[in-house]
């Protein structure tokens, strides 16, 4: 792509479901768009939760503590974006596990470096969310990188070091900026804001209005 | 990083299929973030030309 007439900047935590939803949903509209050569959809890290524990524990459990809830009704926290995620087609696993996120979103900032951020989030949400129990090894975010051609060295010295962790922060700050209190949170064109998932049809509805009032 | 608009954002309020995680309690729900809630950013303005996206 030479210099896309259409931006479109989307916030997003690899451990929230939404954001997992709604970045396919997104995707999905900008790939049927009749403009979509001519659109970039880049991602942004938000952090969701930084107290999350660093050692890996289960969302059940990890829900249990957080919000004093029974297991049952941990599981049952989710059954609208289970439902809407078997309603697209996406692999949904409840009892997945848990971690800090801040190291795999810095690696989706180096992602972005090598012009794959994106989807570097996409194959970790895939990961997670279709049950991988080593979804936050070291070995998988590896491979994750590796596949989409990101050097495992540059990886692994990502995991080693806090690189980027000012570019998380950065971003972070930057959607507070915008206005937003929770993610995912889209931009269209600086102009059109999303806050939470909205469904095809008006992923479609907003990359339309805002290609027209920017190239229209 | 994105640049910060120079005009206030126009909000999109999603449908009942959609959700959203919420920073402050980290509870996702399939539940849009409260209009009003919105407006007292100060950043969010919203209009009729945003809202009937969804209609």
């Amino acid at each position: 792509m030479t210099s896309p007439r259409l931006t479109i900047d989307m916030w997003a935590d690899v451990l929230c479901p939404w954001c997992y939803v709604g970045e396919r949903r997104l995707s999905a509209a900008v790939a049927r768009s009749p403009h979509a050569a001519d659109i970039e959809l880049r991602i942004h890290t938000w952090q969701l939760d930084p107290n999350v524990p660093t050692q890996v524990t289960w969302i059940p459990e990890y829900r249990v503590a957080k919000f004093g809830v029974t297991p049952a009704q941990a599981r049952a926290m989710e059954n609208g974006v289970a439902g809407e995620a078997a309603a697209d087609g996406l692999p949904y696993v409840l009892d997945r596990p848990v971690r800090n996120t801040l190291d795999m979103l810095r690696l989706v900032h180096l992602g972005n470096e090598h012009g794959v951020g994106l989807q570097y989030m996409s194959a970790m949400h895939a990961e997670l969310f279709g049950g991988n129990p080593d979804t936050f090894e070291h070995d998988t975010l590896i491979r994750l990188g590796e596949e989409l051609g990101i050097p495992a060295d540059e990886i692994r010295d990502v995991l080693a070091t806090d690189r980027y962790a000012d570019a998380v922060q950065a971003d972070h700050d930057a959607a507070v900026t915008l206005g937003a209190r929770g993610v995912p949170f889209t931009v269209l064109g600086e102009r059109l804001g999303i806050p939470g998932t909205a469904s095809a049809r008006q992923y479609t509805d907003a990359i339309n209005q805002a290609w027209e009032q920017i190239n229209g | 990083m994105a640049d910060t608009p120079s005009a206030p954002l126009r909000l999109i309020e999603i449908e009942p299929d959609g959700g959203w995680c919420d920073a402050e309690t980290g509870i996702c729900t399939s539940t849009a973030p409260e209009p009003e809630a919105d407006a007292h950013t100060g950043v969010f303005t919203r209009s009729r030309e945003a809202r009937s996206l969804h209609r």
